[in-house]
């Protein structure tokens, strides 16, 4: 069976993008989980560990764009893995930017599996966190 | 507060309960997290997509996993959280998220505490995520 994604993609970069953690964006994402840590409260709270899938929706392409690069239908896929890797702590205020990447596309059992590798940087340019997403296209 | 020395493999976390999950929830998660996929918010797309009914994004879910560490260990204390999504999750769904520690270790002075999660449905058991995680803890005696 041939792959459904172009192994042409792999190493594919996307346009990088920025964003400024607001504070009205952390309460918003704290309510919506139902976390009501005060922690998230003070002065520069530091984001919860899996804010930054707000990056990726509201500065990046989101799994949409992603997909369009790659010319897979997003009634198709499901999301398989997600991982976040901190090196770093990133705080209400700080400024990121991200970098995505097609690192793999496997095929196993049927499926394609595509891993989108995102790095962001903070505003003094330090790699923060890395995110791995695995998307399975079915 | 929690110190790295009060952390033993085999130590479980406090379980945290969330929910009943609602459809408000759903609409308000998707607003918060940017992803606007509408099989998690219009019933008539699910039913296209041969669900029957809306369901949970499963950051949504994710993002619970990540509460169950922070509520236990701290704001900031997380290095690394990684998942993989076994099931749907419907409204009307409670959900309970549980973790283990598997392993301590001290690196480049800092108290490294791993583990695994789950988070299951309370009604049938359902997995819905399991994954791993590595906590950075502080030092009660830092005698470096």
């Amino acid at each position: 069976m041939s792959k459904k994604v172009n192994d042409g993609m792999v190493g594919y970069a996307f346009p990088p993008f920025q964003m400024q953690i607001e504070r009205g964006k952390l309460r918003e994402f704290t309510r919506a989980i139902g976390d009501d840590n005060p922690a998230f409260q003070g002065d520069d709270p530091i984001i919860p560990p899996t804010f930054p899938t707000v990056f990726l929706f509201w500065a990046g392409e989101g799994l949409e764009g992603a997909l369009k690069a790659l010319g897979v239908d997003i009634w198709n896929v499901l999301h398989g893995e997600q991982e976040y890797e901190y090196h770093g702590v990133l705080r209400v205020g700080d400024v990121i930017t991200g970098r995505s990447r097609v690192e793999s596309i496997t095929e196993k059992k049927g499926m394609t599996f595509i891993l989108i590798v995102t790095e962001y940087h903070n505003q003094a340019d330090d790699l923060i966190l890395t995110e791995t997403m695995t998307i399975i296209v079915r | 507060m929690i110190y790295y020395e009060d952390v033993d493999v085999g130590d479980d976390l406090p379980q945290l309960v969330k929910g009943p999950l609602t459809e408000q929830d759903l609409v308000r998660y998707s607003g918060a997290s940017g992803d606007f996929n509408p099989i998690h918010t219009v019933p008539k797309v699910a039913h296209l997509v041969g669900l029957d009914g809306v369901i949970a994004h499963g950051m949504l879910i994710m993002a619970y996993a990540g509460q169950l560490l922070t509520d236990w260990a701290g704001v900031g204390s997380v290095k690394r959280i990684k998942v993989r999504f076994s099931g749907m999750t419907k409204p009307t769904e409670t959900l309970v998220c549980r973790g283990q520690v598997t392993g301590t270790s001290i690196e480049d002075g800092q108290g490294m505490v791993s583990g695994k999660l789950t988070v299951k449905g309370q009604a049938d058991d359902s997995l819905k995520l399991k994954g791993d995680f590595t906590l950075i803890l502080p030092l009660r005696h830092n005698n470096l």
